[in-house]
């Protein structure tokens, strides 16, 4: 059966780290006057980036900190995540080559998200284990609403990375620029003329930041993917692929989850 | 009288390439050629040096095998395509990174004024770029380099002066998506750490009535792979030797399913007179034991006796080789035949235009994951590589490259062997030279001797990237199926961009792990509600496939251009957004891109004069830009193609 995690999550408890919340989809962009071959697009889904910045100058430049600290720890942990599968899978299929369940207290080292993986893998794999699994409708709801989130979750971001976006900085109450930006890096900018130096600075620095996280929510996808066929191979199931997939979602959600927790503390 | 042996053959005659020659008409050849007097010095200082057991290569503090310590650069012709970089920059960032962890100075991307100019001497290039003669201090100049260009931008002269003083590879190929594809092969086999069995295959051939190859077969192929059946106990050393050396065996190990982690080849290299048609694609293609012999055969070769290019096909499985591949023309062909300078009095063409030979060419970017390196011959391979007169045998430079090479060293560094042979002899002949100038009697073999081993010697060369390594385990394994790559799909400069999905994608891990785990196929109970729930997803997996295919053709079609706008306006707020441009504003600068190199630039005005403030901001939103979609078109490539993969049957 399919476990939910375990210590601190209740069941049905699903996360979604900030990375993937800093898009927002504004109709207000439509009354600026939008047109930009949206074809199939709709004004109101247009994804844009908006950035108040307070007015005095360090405490705009630590918000700006602050949120590139979270890009670059997110960016890092999803390297992190391929080498995190791999030490699970070895400690899963150790586990299994001497047909012993897991035991997650010898397994200290392990983060929470790694646990709850570990888990939910411990579950899936019991009846090949020798465990009695008794397949009810339970279990096949869950399996599709673990997929269909997965499959809204994927559909909304890649709209935020496939399409142009609006990235706007405000300093105070000034609106000070304003990018159209296409997936591709097609921009189009208008600055505020009277604006300073700095203000310039931070709107690239804003831009730059909308840009990463795109990317980032990108190579979300790309390490949920890979993740993935890592883990069906281990679930070795006619249906593997199709567990495997909202597993390894869910975990790399968890894991920017942690990642946000962590430079909320600092 | 003393007769020269080398290999090649015509394939167009089925003739040696050349007569074998008395050595006294190659030591009137010697004694009549011009000598570089700067390269000379520069070899009798590597050759001095070494004498007294001092150091050339890296400076004496810096570990050559390490490259965040040796550094690393890539250099193009001044007037390089631009597209090529842009497809090797999977590479390009790859390697920055394992560079600057340390010194920024260590990386060095030359290209336009600081790329190679047309006629430059090494000397030149390197006095260029405040970098004299001596060991390389890799800040200033990396002591890994690779030149990404033909050797008609870039000559193989440049190249092998180059190679004396740093490590230096090669690549070139005919269209973007082979640099691409070579680019993402050398990068993910680093990253996934690949582990190839340690298998080294020694492949000899011994042609009947041969003299050439019956030599190499046994001062060279045969020795070798006795010694390192010796001394590598926890290697696979394989020897296919004569009579077993046939195309279809070397077909096997080379794509096939006995393909090893090196290899090494000894045989005749395809030639064939200016403008054949065969030229291009089969000279330097490695003739097979099938050819019974200069004696049995006197006419055009057919293909089944050699293995070239087009006998690579497109399920090879090469991903993480290096070949070495002793044979004329093997790694290319110069434009002018310098073995024939002074002998004739004029340097006759062999070829409308130098270039790389076809074999090595698509080993590198073989779409279902390339070799990583083929080291190889430019010109004529002699026999005073391995054998020398009045001493015999000598193969500890073969015998110390290949070892090295097993030990995981850097292809570069690995043969620099040869480049300390090459400035030994190279400053030894120098003086006999000027012995003679002064009346001294020479041994004509022994100037002979001198001055082909001393061709022969410069004109090794490496194929790829120098600071590529040999990817084996950590011990002996069994062999297992060898992965493949999935090949990064480029834009083509010209009309529509194509999608080239290049066989099963790799993964992180070797293909037991990626398939079917054992007993897949089996049913434990839990196969129908998997069925149920699957015909429940499976149209939703589909559409994100299709999502995300949509996704990248979409890309592909966009990234054939960039366009950075950038506006100015009393009242950013009111601004809009219509038909492509804002209203409300006034268009200041503006930078169109294509993927050709065509660039429009509109630079922003103030009373006459450049703004400089908007322009700066101008280019570092281009830079922007730039960095952002190939950061996006990568990530986005490796995701669908990872999925495509997982869905498949």
């Amino acid at each position: 059966m399919v476990r939910e995690a375990q210590a601190g999550r209740s069941e049905g408890q699903e996360l979604t780290p900030a990375i993937f919340e800093m898009w927002g989809a504004s109709t207000e962009v439509s009354s600026a006057g939008l047109s930009y071959g949206l074809g199939e697009v709709e004004v109101e889904s247009v994804p844009v980036w908006r950035l108040p910045l307070p007015a005095d100058p360090a405490a705009a430049d630590r918000q700006l900190l602050d949120r590139q600290a979270l890009l670059d720890a997110s960016r890092s942990a999803l390297e992190g995540v391929p080498e995190s599968i791999d030490r699970l899978l070895e400690s899963s299929r150790s586990a299994s080559a001497g047909g012993v369940a897991f035991d997650l207290e010898s397994i200290p080292t392990f983060t929470q998200a790694e646990a709850d993986l570990l888990a939910s893998l411990q579950a899936l794999r019991q009846p090949l284990l020798g465990v009695s699994f008794a397949v009810d409708e339970e279990q096949r709801g869950k399996l599709e609403a673990a997929f269909e989130r997965f499959s809204a979750d994927i559909d909304r971001l890649l709209r935020t990375v496939s399409h142009f976006a609006w990235v706007e900085t405000a300093v105070g109450e000034k609106l000070i620029a304003r990018t159209i930006v296409g997936w591709d890096g097609d921009a189009d900018t208008a600055w505020e003329a009277e604006s300073n130096a700095l203000e310039y600075q931070d709107h690239q620095r804003s831009l730059s930041q909308a840009l990463a996280s795109r990317n980032i929510i990108l190579h979300a996808i790309l390490v949920t993917v890979q993740s993935a066929a890592k883990l069906a191979a281990l679930l070795a199931t006619p249906g593997g692929v199709l567990l495997a997939l909202p597993l390894a979602w869910r975990f790399v959600n968890q894991i920017l989850a942690d990642v946000e927790k962590i430079q909320n503390l600092k | 009288m003393e007769e020269l042996f080398f290999n090649g053959i015509d394939g167009s005659t089925g003739n040696y390439l050349l007569p074998r020659l008395t050595a006294a008409t190659l030591s009137a050849i010697a004694r009549g050629e011009v000598q570089d007097e700067a390269l000379l010095a520069e070899l009798k200082r590597r050759h001095e040096l070494e004498s007294l057991g001092g150091h050339y290569g890296v400076a004496g503090e810096v570990d050559p095998a390490d490259l965040s310590q040796a550094g690393w650069g890539i250099l193009f012709a001044h007037d390089a395509d631009p597209g090529v970089r842009e497809a090797l920059a999977e590479l390009i960032e790859w390697r920055r990174e394992q560079v600057l962890q340390k010194d920024e100075r260590l990386f060095k991307e030359l290209s336009g004024p600081d790329g190679y100019r047309p006629g430059e001497s090494k000397n030149d290039f390197l006095s260029r770029h405040s970098v004299g003669p001596g060991a390389v201090d890799p800040t200033k100049m990396p002591y890994y380099l690779l030149i990404a260009g033909s050797p008609e931008s870039i000559p193989y002269r440049f190249q092998t002066q180059l190679d004396i003083q740093f490590a230096v590879g090669r690549i070139h190929f005919d269209n973007l998506e082979d640099y691409a594809r070579y680019a993402h092969s050398v990068v993910e086999a680093e990253k996934m750490n690949l582990a190839l069995p340690r298998k080294i295959t020694f492949f000899g051939v011994s042609n009947p009535d041969d003299r050439a190859t019956g030599l190499s077969v046994e001062e060279l192929v045969q020795p070798l792979a006795e010694a390192f059946t010796e001394d590598y106990k926890d290697w696979t050393v394989e020897a296919v030797l004569k009579d077993a050396a046939t195309k279809s065996e070397l077909a096997s190990r080379l794509g096939g399913p006995g393909t090893p982690g090196l290899l090494f080849t000894a045989s005749h290299g395809m030639g064939f007179p200016y403008g054949d048609a065969r030229q291009l694609p089969h000279q330097g293609a490695l003739l097979c034991q099938d050819w019974p012999g200069p004696n049995n055969w006197r006419k055009p070769l057919p293909q089944d006796f050699y293995f070239a290019a087009d006998d690579l096909p497109e399920d090879a499985h090469l991903f993480g080789l290096i070949a070495f591949c002793f044979a004329c023309y093997g790694a290319g062909t110069p434009r002018l035949d310098e073995f024939a300078q002074q002998a004739f009095k004029a340097r006759t063409e062999i070829a409308p235009q130098a270039f790389l030979a076809s074999l090595p060419q698509r080993m590198l970017a073989h779409p279902k994951g390339g070799a990583l390196a083929f080291v190889g011959h430019v010109d004529r391979a002699w026999g005073y590589s391995f054998m020398w007169p009045k001493a015999g045998r000598q193969l500890t430079v073969f015998r110390s490259a290949l070892s090295q090479l097993m030990n995981k060293y850097p292809v570069g560094a690995a043969l620099e062997f040869f480049n300390e042979k090459y400035a030994e002899i190279s400053s030894d002949l120098s003086v006999l030279l000027e012995d003679i100038s002064f009346g001294k009697t020479a041994d004509d073999l022994e100037v002979a001797g001198m001055w082909t081993a001393n061709n022969d010697a410069r004109n090794y060369l490496i194929l790829g990237d120098p600071a590529v390594r040999l990817m084996v385990g950590e011990k002996m394994e069994p062999e297992v199926e060898r992965p493949e790559v999935i090949t990064i799909i480029k834009p083509i400069p010209s009309g529509r961009p194509t999608a080239t999905p290049m066989g099963p994608p790799v993964g992180t891990q070797p293909p037991s792990a990626t398939g079917p785990a054992p007993g897949a196929a089996i049913d434990y109970g839990l196969g129908d509600v998997f069925r149920q729930a699957g015909a429940n997803v499976s149209s939703g997996l589909g559409k994100l496939v299709e999502r995300l295919g949509d996704f990248l053709g979409k890309a592909l079609d966009d990234a054939a251009s960039l366009e950075v706008a950038t506006y100015v306006s009393r009242d950013v707020a009111k601004c809009k957004f219509e038909e492509g441009r804002f209203t409300g504003a006034d268009l200041r600068a503006l930078t169109h891109v294509k993927i050709d190199g065509d660039t429009l630039v509109c630079v922003p005005e103030d009373a006459g004069e450049v703004d400089t403030e908007l322009w700066r901001i101008h280019l570092e939103m281009l830079a922007q830009a730039q960095n952002s979609r190939m950061e996006l078109i990568k990530t986005a490539i490796s995701a669908v193609t990872g999925l495509a993969n997982l869905i498949k049957p």
